[in-house]
């Protein structure tokens, strides 16, 4: 029998739930506070620019639109594997965990076949001007983000799955976590979208 | 919070309800912006819907909903270190103002170079500030 961190299947007898929820949950409101920063950097740099584009007129509005929508289908995907898991129903939960990759890596190709390579071959890269510098800096942390989401998601398709045999109880929970973590990254895209395509 | 089969079948239901209203909202979001609003009104339309959106995501994805006190009391803290952080570019009133515009990027510029001059002569602190224009 190996000896696991406390708490991590039951919850702990302060917070009332278990510590990598916790923890998660800490993570996300430091997270906050640097998207904050950012979306804070660009409030400055907008309301100081004597002329600044409108998003629309620069920017691919359907494909956002369409990667808005994957993003979103990819959320639900993820709250459904743990739903799945929840009913022990492992199979089912492991083909909601694929197509949420295959959901998130669609967001990533469209966005750099459809937007970034197109705006890189127009010359219109990060230091052309402070509307494109806010524009890759903010899409590319939150694509970044939906990488590190995607090595955790595989993980626990593949290498990691083998927990689930060990203790369902503790993959299900790590997979709410990661579902935390992913529910975020389409939280802050929530945001993102508006604020830089359509304003 | 409890999980039996029945209770996790109605959160089934109402994830595909929040995705479908997540879709709609989005498409108001988008229609919105084609009809071109006075930048302000805009700026109230996006972020309304955006907060709506947003607080389905976390409060039924995320089950903020029916999550504990001890993370409703984080996210609190968290929030209001956050509304700071947006409201920063207000408390630097003497950059929040057409940082781009020459005529007081020149002011600056210049209200600098008097200061540097003013504390050389040992009158520091006189032209600290810059003018706007």
């Amino acid at each position: 029998m190996t000896m696991g961190l406390p708490c991590e299947v039951k919850a702990h007898p302060i917070t009332g739930i278990y510590n990598g929820k916790f923890a998660v949950w800490l993570f996300l409101a430091s997270e906050v506070m640097l998207f904050g920063a950012l979306f804070s950097a660009l409030v400055l740099l907008r309301a100081g620019a004597a002329s600044w584009p409108h998003g629309y007129t620069v920017l691919n509005v359907p494909i956002g639109t369409l990667n808005t929508f994957v993003l979103i289908s990819s959320s639900v995907t993820m709250v459904m594997a743990w739903a799945s898991l929840k009913v022990h129903d492992f199979a089912k939960g492991r083909q909601y965990l694929l197509w949420t990759f295959l959901l998130a890596a669609l967001f990533l190709g469209l966005k750099l076949a459809l937007e970034y390579y197109p705006k890189f071959q127009a010359g219109h890269t990060p230091g052309h001007d402070n509307f494109y510098g806010t524009y890759f800096v903010l899409t590319g942390l939150h694509g970044l983000h939906v990488v590190g989401g995607m090595i955790v998601i595989g993980y626990f398709l593949w290498p990691g799955a083998h927990l689930w045999h060990e203790n369902p109880e503790h993959y299900t929970n790590r997979i709410e976590c990661t579902g935390l973590y992913w529910h975020f990254v389409d939280l802050v895209w929530i945001f993102l979208f508006p604020t830089l395509y359509l304003l | 919070m409890a999980h039996d089969a029945e209770s996790i079948k109605q959160h089934v239901r109402v994830y595909i309800n929040v995705f479908v209203a997540l879709g709609v909202l989005t498409l108001v979001t988008v229609g919105v912006s084609y009809v071109h609003l006075d930048i302000y009104k805009a700026i109230v339309v996006a972020m309304i819907v955006a907060l709506i959106k947003g607080t389905l995501v976390a409060g039924y994805f995320m089950h903020l909903f029916s999550e504990r006190r001890t993370i409703h009391y984080t996210l609190a803290l968290c929030v209001c270190f956050f509304a700071v952080l947006l409201f920063v570019p207000k408390f630097t009133d003497d950059d929040n103002v057409l940082i781009h515009d020459p005529a007081h990027v020149a002011a600056v510029a210049g209200a600098h170079h008097a200061a540097d001059h003013g504390s050389e002569a040992g009158t520091e602190g006189q032209a600290g500030h810059a003018q706007h224009p």
